[in-house]
């Protein structure tokens, strides 16, 4: 049972990926291993006007996404090894000196959270900068974003101060694995899906390992 | 070792440039970096240090906090100062900033001097020692000065270090003291909006504090786009907590940009180099429903209609004879500027009146659409819709134009260059024209302080500055240019990597980075702090400051004791500092106690934002205008006295360029070409970097239409190409830019394919040298190109 | 596919196969013999050696899958929870008693009836097995693999590769009603497999946008390797009924059954590799993150 989460605010994110960088440096990562990644959703029709103008009826925002921490871990269940655990306080780790590297985690976890690390053969990801948390200092991620459009704490606290909104388009049902991630969706996020709206910089988010 | 050609060179980048995702990652000890190596008495061991950020041309200006360990740097993280409010702002770093230490401790730094071996631009060098190095340039520069004069001599525009004395200022002040250099004036960035601002109001001085936009209730992101070009360290973050306080914000722009994403509550896309075209119709509806404020335009501005023209020109066209076609019998309404913007006419109305019925109202433009062929206009046209709605000199208006901030504001560096005894300045752009043909040159290009040069340009020292080959317009002629050693007779450049500008270098001098010395930064365009910049690392391999290689090269020139002032670069920056005591910021800790504290910033929280020109709404007759009419020149008598009325017209005016896709060009080339700010880099700074080329690869964009009219799918690889030149890069389909134009972002690292094609997607290698009418500025975003699948 | 797909798809393959064949070996071959008390035949011991080199090479290419093998004992940790885990506890079992009765039948083999209870076993624990290892797959997280499709396309995989092997490999030593019965199989199964694609994909139609994309990926960018497969099982059935037909009681005229059976026996393989190689091609995760 998690006890901490992000709230994010989608709205305000402009896709800058100082959060995505500010991890790396923390978590010495590699080009190809991001703990945390921003994906671009957009979607729009264009139409030439008769009068030679152009119309549109875009969409496009971003949602930068780290490890949730799930209230119900699918990757967890699905580790043989046991290296990814959950901690008491419900931060979920992996354990180096376990991890097999099957890359199981990689398949149950529906935001594809868990990197694989060539190198070292193992799977890594982001732990809610536990040993700041632990200094009562908030994540990297975090303080890192120029538009203080992250912030951590509490489940209850977000909950209480953000509402408990956990899904936006295209991520999954947030009832699969319970998410400690509260959402406020960008104002256009209603109308991607019915836009064809689709992640649009792949080749920046994918695992290339 | 020693050597290093040209194909190893672009080998090496291609690899380190993240197309082998797979390869090593480097951090310092496998570089060979001893942890644990002998550390300067002074510096830092272990432990977080604060420095300022970036050292670069960056609209930014942000603090950054480093773990030293063992002499390196281990970890990079941000300003957290506990109180984090609009009035003083934490300067929190952006994605730039956190991968610092992938350049740090980039493989590909400069180890040594380089003296050139091959042919100029070939890359052939030797390694060299910085005795033999300085010798050999101080030889140079001698004899060329003693055959062509100080004239000969150039120090071009460069912004890679921005540290008041990392940079080419110890460069300008060294020139200054052997009998000075051709100089230059205005810029790369600016050079339109800076002139043209003027024309209107007399003064670049136009803006307002920033924390004054929490004012504001209607914001128009004109081609601005604060997130991604970081113009000014929480700019987008002001914008956001004035969304909060009830301001709408609408984004005109070609590209929905990350500020069009996060920042705006609708995207206009409107077609490049057409933005006084709406403009015009914005204020033609206004006119037409009497929206504009006819009051403050009767009191304060010149030239609107034919009852207020400067005397002796009542005869002539006004802004409004203009707008309603009486003289071109072509009204500048709404449906004939739709065709042309591509903005529906429809928009346009709603825009129009949105805008001149929000009180108070922003129209901040950006400075993409003035690095155009008529750049004057747009600037022109910002300023008078912001005049004709009563927007000047008023709590959250904003009267357009460069807006530099009011109460003195930043200056850049006070670094003290002294008096160049040359008094002779070309335009910053038309460096090229005076290698080329600089005796020709008169008031007709520019040139001033004298008649004629003397000389051609024939030595040229670029500090900190990828100008050559990489950031000017038409790279590949400037290439042919400086290739040819009969007309530049040296070329020494100092910078940290082999950038394309120095692989045309006769010397190389490697120059160590911002972390291994001192310096210090004020708030760039924006803000009211000092930021301490100290050495927290010793330099790397045998680099050294700029401050340092000018001062032994003063030496040399037998100039040392009046270059250094007995001063090192800590010596320096404590007395600029001091200066800063003295002046702007009086409070001030004196230095050796501030960098005692480790506090980084000095920053003078904002409660009640200065307001540009305010005086002069209260009072225009006390308090006139430094134009000639003493009010806001919607018609410029002085423009109008040039007499080249269809390229420098009286009032700003929609004029076709002249590459367009109007014009017979665009059957060939019928795409137009923006080159972006990236937030992968500051210009061409950064472009090495591994980190932020996962995150933000060089891509030309294209909108799905275009893509799918040439059959092109996401990600491949695709031929870009005008007359000037060709470069290959994959593209990104994306519907965030509107149909009939790409974006390439600009300041990728130039790189030569065999055939000439540039494999990293230069835009310069397609942009033109051709500058603007009246600011003689780059107008390198005019260009056609055509697109064209690699693989059939 | 990622590159660390190809040993997960040679490994599923080759254990189904190993359970195919034993499964039916036992039902079709032995049961037969061991209700008349027969000795077995020389040749069949080499059957059970087939299915346990087939679960040797699953074992080698189980261990060329994760990027750390050294931790590859602590896979057992997570029996409570991992599918993955119970996955390798029965990959262990059945391997390990098809490795004693493989033993066994070359040491005793007139004593077949002694220790048939063993071999009844491992196909058991193998069934089981063909069932977890389905279960792996069977994720909320891969809509493509979320449904009952994954664990009857692995059946079939097994049931299909057992019977063509074991049709090639008897065709001078099994009874003439055990052919017919493995022919049966042959023609059946790909005629199920077939049956199901429509099911399968209608299916996925509705099951969400990531299983959209699958559809897609498969009717688009794979629809070579769609239709190669679906004609590989189309000459599956035919070769099954030439071999149906071809199936005399009079021994002599057997040779008869080489052709169709070998040419069964090389379609199935293209078949089932191709299928697997879409299996793992078509995944689009849920938000396709």
């Amino acid at each position: 049972m998690s006890t901490f989460g992000f709230y994010f605010d989608s709205s305000a994110c402009s896709g800058c990926k100082t959060c995505q960088v500010a991890c790396k440096d923390k978590n010495d990562l590699q080009a190809g291993i991001r703990f945390r990644r921003v994906y671009e959703v957009a979607g729009a029709n264009w139409n030439k006007t008769d009068e030679g103008a152009w119309e549109h009826d875009i969409v496009a925002y971003n949602l930068s996404i780290a490890c949730n921490h799930c209230e119900n871990p699918s990757c967890v269940k699905a580790c043989p090894t046991t290296a990814m655990h959950s901690e008491l306080d419900g931060i979920i780790q992996i354990d180096p000196k376990k991890c097999v590297g099957c890359r199981y985690c990689q398949w149950a976890c529906p935001y594809g959270s868990p990197q694989y690390n060539r190198q070292k053969g193992i799977m890594q990801k982001c732990d809610f900068c536990r040993d700041y948390i632990l200094d009562g200092k908030q994540p990297v991620c975090v303080t890192s974003c120029p538009m203080r459009a992250l912030e951590f704490g509490p489940i209850s606290q977000l909950i209480e101060k953000y509402g408990d909104n956990r899904s936006v388009f295209p991520l999954p049902d947030p009832s699969i694995t319970k998410p400690a991630l509260f959402i406020k969706p960008h104002p256009g996020a209603a109308r991607a899906s019915e836009l064809g709206g689709s992640i649009i910089n792949r080749e920046e988010v994918k695992d290339e390992q | 070792m020693g050597k290093q050609n040209r194909r190893d060179f672009i080998r090496t980048s291609a690899v380190a440039g993240g197309i082998a995702l797979s390869s090593p990652i480097w951090f310092p000890e496998s570089l060979g970096f001893n942890p644990g190596q002998a550390v300067s008495p002074g510096l830092a061991q272990n432990g977080w240090i604060k420095v300022g950020c970036p050292a670069h041309n960056c609209g930014g200006r942000c603090l950054l906090k480093v773990l030293i360990k063992d002499g390196i740097i281990t970890r990079i993280e941000t300003d957290d100062r506990p109180v984090d409010t609009p009035a003083d702002p934490q300067l929190r770093a952006c994605i730039r900033g956190r991968s610092y230490r992938r350049r740090q401790y980039h493989p590909d730094r400069l180890k040594y001097p380089l003296v050139r071996t091959g042919k100029r631009g070939e890359g052939k060098f030797r390694q060299a020692s910085w005795d033999e190095a300085l010798e050999i340039m101080s030889v140079e520069m001698l004899r060329i000065r003693k055959k062509y004069g100080n004239q000969s001599m150039f120090v071009p525009y460069g912004t890679g270090s921005y540290s008041h004395l990392n940079g080419r200022w110890p460069a300008e002040r060294l020139m200054n003291l052997v009998g000075g250099a051709l100089e230059y004036y205005n810029s790369y960035s600016w050079a339109c909006i800076s002139k043209a601002t003027s024309t209107v109001y007399g003064t670049g001085i136009t803006g307002n504090q920033r924390q004054d936009w929490l004012s504001s209730k209607y914001i128009l992101m004109w081609g601005w786009n604060p997130a991604e070009m970081r113009d000014g360290t929480n700019s987008d973050y002001f914008i956001k907590k004035a969304r909060e306080n009830g301001a709408r914000v609408v984004c005109i722009d070609p590209r929905m940009t990350f500020s069009a994403v996060s920042l705006a509550d609708e995207w206009i896309s409107i077609r490049p180099g057409t933005d006084t075209a709406m403009m015009s119709a914005m204020v033609y509806v206004m006119v037409r429903e009497n929206l504009h404020d006819s009051e403050f335009i009767r009191t304060h501005c010149i030239g609107f209609d034919s009852t207020q023209m400067p005397k002796g020109l009542e005869n002539e066209e006004s802004y409004l004879d203009y707008l309603l076609g009486t003289r071109d019998g072509q009204p500048k309404s709404p449906q004939w500027a739709a065709p042309i913007t591509g903005v529906p006419s429809d928009t346009i109305t709603r825009i129009a009146r949105e805008y001149a019925q929000t009180k108070p109202a922003m129209l901040y433009q950006g400075y993409g659409m003035q690095r155009r062929a008529y750049g004057e206009q747009p600037v022109r046209g910002g300023c008078v819709l912001a005049a004709v709605t009563g927007n000047v000199g008023i709590h959250g208006g904003w009267a357009s134009g460069i807006a530099l901030q009011p109460g003195g504001g930043p200056l850049w560096s006070i670094f003290p260059t002294g008096t160049n005894p040359v008094k002779a300045k070309i335009p910053t752009f038309l460096w090229t024209e005076a290698i080329t043909r600089g005796t020709s040159l008169s008031a007709k290009e520019g040139l001033t302080g004298v008649e004629k040069l003397d000389s051609n340009i024939k030595f040229i020292w670029s500090v900190a500055s990828n100008i050559l080959a990489n950031q000017h317009g038409n790279i590949n002629r400037a290439g042919r240019i400086l290739e040819d050693e009969n007309l530049v007779e040296y070329i020494v450049v100092q910078d940290q990597f082999m950038t394309a500008s120095a692989r045309y270098a006769d010397l190389v001098l490697p120059v160590c980075t911002h972390f291994e010395t001192w310096g210090l930064e004020d708030g760039w365009k924006y803000g009211e702090e000092v930021i301490l910049m100290p050495q927290v690392v010793e330099p790397s391999y045998q680099t050294k400051s700029d401050y340092r290689i000018c001062a032994e090269l003063a030496a040399k020139l037998g100039v040392y004791e009046s270059f250094t002032e007995g001063l090192d670069e800590k010596g320096w920056t404590r007395r600029l500092w001091d200066q800063y005591r003295e002046t702007r910021f009086p409070n001030l800790p004196p230095f050796d106690q501030f960098v005692e504290s480790n506090q980084g910033v000095y920053s003078v929280p904002v409660h009640n934002p200065q307001i540009s020109l305010e005086e002069f709404r209260r009072d225009p007759e006390t308090h006139p205008l430094q134009t000639p009419g003493g009010k806001i020149e919607i018609f410029s008598e002085t423009l109008f006295n040039l007499g080249r009325k269809d390229e420098i017209p009286a009032v700003p005016k929609y004029i076709q360029e002249w590459e367009s896709p109007f014009g017979p060009e665009a059957g060939s080339y019928p795409l137009q070409a923006i080159g972006p700010h990236y937030m992968a880099r500051v210009h061409s700074t950064h472009d090495n970097v591994d980190w932020l080329k996962e995150a933000f690869p060089q891509r030309v964009f294209i909108n799905p239409i275009d893509a799918k009219s040439r059959n092109l799918s996401d990600g491949e690889r695709v031929l870009v190409f005008n007359d000037r030149g060709k470069i290959s890069l994959p593209c990104r389909i994306t519907p965030r830019i509107m149909p009939g134009v790409v974006a390439v972002p600009q300041g990728a690292w130039s790189m030569p394919g065999p055939d000439g094609t540039d494999i990293n997607g230069n835009i310069n290698a397609l942009s033109s040298e051709r500058w603007t009418p009246l600011a003689f500025g780059n107008a390198q975003h005019t260009i056609m190109v055509a697109i064209k699948k690699i693989k059939p | 596919m990622s590159n660390s797909d190809w040993p997960l798809m040679v490994f599923t393959l080759s254990m189904q196969f190993s359970v195919g064949v034993v499964l039916l070996y036992d039902l079709f071959l032995l049961f037969p013999i061991a209700l008349k008390k027969e000795k077995l035949p020389l040749r069949f011991q080499m059957i059970l050696l087939v299915a346990l080199v087939a679960a040797l090479t699953g074992v080698v290419f189980s261990l060329l899958h994760p990027g750390n093998p050294v931790n590859a004992m602590k896979t057992l940790s997570n029996l409570n929870n991992s599918w993955l885990s119970r996955e390798i506890l029965f990959f262990i079992s059945y391997s390990g008693m098809l490795l004693i009765v493989t033993g066994l039948q070359f040491r005793f083999p007139s004593a077949v009836r002694s220790y048939k209870w063993l071999l009844d076993l491992t196909c058991l624990t193998g069934l089981v097995l063909v069932y977890v290892m389905s279960r792996i797959y069977w994720l909320p997280s891969m809509p493509a693999w979320d449904s009952i499709f994954t664990p009857i396309s692995f059946y079939l995989a097994m049931f299909l590769s057992g019977s063509c092997f074991l049709l090639l490999f008897q065709l001078n030593s099994g009874s003439w009603t055990s052919q017919k019965g493995l022919a049966v199989l042959i023609i059946a199964i790909p005629v199920i497999q077939v049956a199901l694609l429509p099911v399968y994909m209608s299916w996925l139609e509705e099951a969400g946008d990531s299983a959209r994309q699958s559809v897609s990926l498969l009717l688009n960018q794979y629809l070579p390797a769609f239709y190669l497969r679906l004609g590989f099982e189309i000459l599956t059935i035919a070769f099954g009924f030439w071999a149906f037909f071809s199936i005399r009681s009079d021994t002599l005229k057997r040779r008869n059954l080489f052709i169709p059976a070998l040419l069964a026996f090389i379609t199935m393989v293209g078949a089932l590799v191709i299928d697997r190689f879409l299996f793992y091609q078509q995944i689009v995760p849920i938000g396709n993150l």
